[in-house]
């Protein structure tokens, strides 16, 4: 009997340290830069860059082992004056586009990327298509005996307040 | 006993939802009146159960019953007993039973509160509800049951509860969140309602509208809540990060949001009526769609619960059933008649419809950058990540023509109005917002920055097209008379309105005028910070009831005086030695100053974190703003002189 | 007077939701977290690094060609790769074939000790304190297990604990490596 709950006990904290590795947070760490610019390069950068092994979190605010290595690594190709877009690159390569909350514009993701315009343009062509609608039924507009009913209902139930 | 008599409970709440979900409907066909009557007792029968069933959860939670599995997954004896309270809820099963707790309040609330409605229709509405109980309970009893025990034997003592979730915030943000969620549930039924009736006129409308607004700002009040959670609890001084689980909670924000529109239209003009029937099945889809996201696993998010493909299927099958069939009931029930009401283009209907169709741009993009990882996967093209930087690309931009339309709709009457008109009341809002845009972002940053720019130029052209409505509406009968007028829920709107604006600004400022400083300071070391200086005087240790902490203490000064001590934490907790930071925070009006502890450097050393937050109060001010004029908006005479009425109608009726 | 809609039209959300539903049905089968190497199929990065044994000793890729073989990253802080050694063991044995370590992110001293302890299943192990060479096998974590070809060629790449079944559809490739050099 001992043993079962030595072994449950076991299997809880084995759960417990499976949570911690994923959800360690606030990585805060100081980083010795040259100059300021690249400081600031790098504070966007680790923040742009998402974390491989996390649930899902920037680079900058993960406090887990490989992310720690990629910020150091970030901070290596940048004093060793890589571009961000060669940054970018060399993680790509790596980690694949995985690692980009900046999804790449690429065959795949074309949808993703046009169709916030695409559906923008559709809402247009609704707003319009109902407008030439009310249009036309302007034209043969006549008052029937059913409509007038409704206009009687609406004012007199209708609320006064102007809202 | 206790987690038996739960698991009892809930099961007899199945049979109950099940009763309710079949007797009264059948009743409303065949014109049984005692079977549709039968809706009442069999809603306070399942709201009972499930209330003794939570109930037993809880106490098996006070009372440290670790042969529960899930207690003893997500509680411990040395837990505070209020965080023992909320831990009932902190993982899937027990927040599930949550989630169907709140449904049957909702239930009860309609089977008490909506007494005015047609029989027929209040007892569909009811069975439709009991339908959706039956399959949550179902899901709950037969995947996710919080009442399995440890047998034979149990362990001595709990895992405890993730020390992020122990917070005052985490104790309102789910029961918050599933207010606005489930509540969403009875504009669905209502709308199911009107389907099987085939009917659906303006006293429909008038029944359903604050039923939707309710659950609108109980939701707008849990985003907000799990923001400002987020912010001081994760450390990182984040908000919002367009996690799949925002997300989730977001999009039905943003159909109900269409959803209260459409209804206004609805309600005054009696226009779009199918339109609304199709939104209100829409937002409790994307609530439905929202719970599936979190407890299915099929997303990675920090939010999300452990995955479990088998829940991920029930789950599935419960939103094909639900949405499915309501989509379905919609494409054959829905009225062919196409109203002949007229509006031209620069009327209030025609920019009401705008904004929902603003909206539900919005709806679909945030839906597609959610789901799209998925879909890629599916295809195999994956694995990619979408983040802030696509949403803020691509919703920002909506965003803004929305509060543009906002503002100019706000100047518009119903029906039509001239160009001129137009032209007049908006002219000088727009002129004098701009001017506010640029003293407020020359004077108030140090750069000029365009986002702020345009956050405060929305801001001001909000307010001021809110107030130069007000003022029009004020000119004929004189202020006094004339603000005495106007109802209680054209002020709620307004107020919700403005709270758009506030968010506006602070969403802009805070994102462009915060500053950063991770910092390595030393005991005794003085730093300056925009201004400010913070001098670190000692570091101490702390006990907590499940925690040791080291608590630094910083003194911090204007101008050589002090103005405040801040005390950020490292906490170690018990017995999961997991660490958490815990941020100390002045919060004011204008800005925040926020201070997160790293790691010891070396003796004496610290990694601080220092951040300087200009109006990232305003964000979630804001957002109280939008739910106080929805809670003013139901307050509102019309609905409560009106159910008064009916009531009355009945009880003579019946007499 | 009033005109009618076409019934047709308001079957578009029952289209959408089918849809959407497809793909949440298909996207609850795989792991969302699963994160394919971007080196199948591609060259073993070359490297030059400290043998875990001795430090004097420079190992580089050279050292793992000339046979298909797997590669193995471990670490004695990761609890899956204790569970997965002793199936490394017998792996090596019963099926004759070579296994490399990387030793992850480790300290030294503590490696050996754990290899004297639990026996040694690795013809070589790399030491990589730093997670440098990590980082250019695109290593999230350990365990990770690597099958690479007689040149180099990363085959396939299995994240995570090797046990009988995962190791079946491995062991088919290794075998087919093997087979095409024949």
């Amino acid at each position: 009997m001992h043993g079962f709950k030595c072994l449950l006990r076991k299997v809880l904290m084995m759960l417990v340290a499976m949570g911690f590795s994923t959800q360690a947070f606030s990585a805060i760490e100081v980083y010795d830069f040259s100059d300021r610019e690249l400081k600031q390069r790098f504070a966007s950068l680790s923040e742009e860059f998402r974390c491989p092994k996390c649930q899902n979190q920037t680079l900058a605010s993960s406090d887990a082992l490989i992310a720690k290595d990629l910020r150091k690594l970030v901070k290596k190709l940048l004093e060793d004056e890589l571009s961000d877009d060669e940054i970018r690159a060399y993680l790509v390569e790596r980690y694949g586009d995985f690692v980009l909350y900046d999804p790449p514009f690429k065959p795949s993701t074309w949808f993703l990327w046009f169709s916030p315009i695409i559906a923008g343009i559709l809402g247009m062509l609704v707003i319009l298509i109902l407008r030439t609608r009310v249009n036309s039924q302007r034209e043969d507009f006549t008052v029937n005996a059913k409509q007038l009913q409704d206009l009687i209902n609406a004012t007199t139930s209708g609320d006064k307040s102007n809202d | 006993m206790i987690p038996e008599l739960g698991h009892i409970a809930l099961i007899l709440a199945l049979c109950f939802a099940a009763l309710l979900g079949t007797i009264p409907l059948i009743g409303s066909y065949t014109g049984h009146v005692r079977w549709m009557w039968s809706s009442q007792p069999l809603v306070y029968g399942m709201g009972t159960m499930l209330f003794i069933s939570f109930a037993m959860l809880v106490i098996a939670f006070i009372g440290d019953d670790f042969s529960v599995q899930y207690v003893a997954n997500n509680s411990n004896s040395m837990l505070p007993l209020f965080y023992k309270v909320s831990a009932s809820w902190s993982a899937h099963e027990g927040s599930l039973l949550l989630w169907i707790l709140i449904l049957s309040l909702w239930t009860v609330a309609v089977a008490a509160f909506a007494r005015q409605l047609p029989m027929t229709l209040h007892a569909r509405i009811l069975s439709v509800m009991g339908i959706i109980a039956v399959g949550f309970i179902a899901f709950s009893l037969f995947t996710s049951n919080p009442f399995v025990r440890f047998l034979p034997d149990a362990p001595l003592e709990g895992a405890s509860l993730n020390p992020l979730l122990q917070d005052v915030g985490l104790i309102l943000h789910p029961p918050l969140l599933y207010m606005g969620y489930v509540g969403f549930s009875v504009a669905f039924a209502f709308a199911i309602g009107a389907l099987l009736d085939g009917k659906l006129d303006s006293a429909w409308v008038r029944w359903c509208r604050p039923w939707t607004t309710v659950a609108w700002l109980f939701l707008t009040l849990g985003i907000v809540l799990g923001s400002w959670w987020a912010y001081y609890e994760l450390g990182w001084g984040g908000w919002w990060f367009w996690d799949p689980v925002e997300n989730a909670s977001f999009l039905p924000w943003l159909a109900g949001t269409a959803l209260l529109h459409s209804l206004s239209v609805s309600e005054k003009r009696g226009l779009f009526k199918n339109w609304t029937l199709l939104l209100a099945i829409l937002t409790f889809s994307l609530s439905l769609l929202g719970t599936f996201l979190v407890r299915s696993g099929v997303l990675t998010s920090v939010h999300a619960f452990a995955a479990d493909p088998e829940r991920g299927y029930f789950i599935l099958w419960l939103l094909g059933i639900t949405i499915g069939g309501s989509c379905t009931l919609f494409a054959f029930r829905a009225s062919t008649v196409r109203s002949p009401i007229k509006y031209s283009f620069l009327s209030k209907e025609n920019f009401l419809l705008i904004n929902n169709i603003i909206l539900m741009v919005a709806t679909f993009v945030v839906l597609l950058g959610t789901l799209y990882p998925l879909i890629l996967e599916v295809f195999d093209k994956g694995p990619i990540s979408i983040g802030p930087p696509y949403f803020n690309a691509v919703f920002v931009p909506i965003a803004v023509i929305l509060m543009i339309v906002q503002g100019i709709g706000t100047a518009l009457r119903w029906k039509h109005n001239s160009f001129s008109r137009v032209l007049n009341a908006i002219k000088y809002p727009w002129i004098n917002a701009l001017f506010f845009g640029v003293l407020f972002t020359l004077v108030y940053g140090t750069v000029f920055s365009w986002s702020v720019f345009l956050a405060s130029t929305l801001f001001a052209w909000l307010v001021i097209s809110s107030f130069t409505d007000i003022s029009r509406k004020c000119q004929h009968s004189g202020w006094r008379k004339g603000l005495r007028k106007l109802s209680l829920s054209y002020y709620g709107m307004t107020i919700a309105h403005i709270g758009i604006g506030v968010t506006a600004l602070g969403i802009g400022v805070v994102s462009n005028l915060s500053i950063d400083k991770d910092l390595r300071m030393s005991i005794g070391e003085q730093v300056q910070v925009s201004g400010l200086q913070f001098k670190f005087k000692s570091i101490e240790d702390k006990e907590g009831p499940n925690y040791q902490s080291k608590m630094a203490s910083i003194q911090m000064l204007e101008d050589g005086s002090e103005i405040a001590y801040l005390r950020p934490e490292k906490r170690t907790y018990f017995p999961s030695r997991q660490v958490m930071t815990e941020a100390a925070i002045i919060a004011s009006f204008g800005r925040d100053i926020y201070v997160a502890m790293g790691e010891e450097l070396e003796p004496g050393v610290w990694a601080m974190r220092i951040h300087v937050k200009p109006l990232v109060r305003w964000i979630w001010l804001g957002g109280l703003m939008m739910a106080l004029g929805g809670l003013m908006a139901v307050w509102d005479k019309r609905y409560r002189r009106h159910k008064r009425n009916t009531e009355t109608q009945i009880e003579g009726a019946t007499l | 007077m009033s005109q009618i809609i076409k019934r047709r039209w308001f079957a578009l959300p029952v289209l959408l939701i089918l849809a959407i539903g497809g793909f949440l049905y298909k996207g609850l089968g795989q792991d969302p977290s699963y994160l394919p190497s971007t080196l199948l199929g591609k060259q073993w990065p070359s490297f030059a690094a400290e043998s875990l044994y001795d430090p004097k000793v420079t190992i580089t890729k050279d050292h793992f060609l000339g046979e298909p073989a797997l590669v193995n990253v471990w670490a004695t802080w990761c609890p899956t790769c204790k569970a997965e050694h002793e199936f490394l063991k017998q792996v090596s044995q019963q099926d004759q074939v070579s296994i490399f370590g990387i030793n992850y992110h480790d300290d030294r001293e503590a490696a050996l000790r754990w290899l004297e302890e639990l026996g040694d299943p690795y013809k070589h192990s790399v030491y990589d304190p730093d997670g440098v060479l990590g980082i250019d096998l695109g290593v999230v974590g350990a365990p990770e297990t690597y099958l690479i070809d007689s040149k180099g060629t990363i085959i396939a790449k299995h994240i995570g604990e090797l046990n009988a079944r995962n190791w079946l559809p491995l062991r088919e490739q290794l075998l087919a490596l093997r087979e095409g050099a024949n």
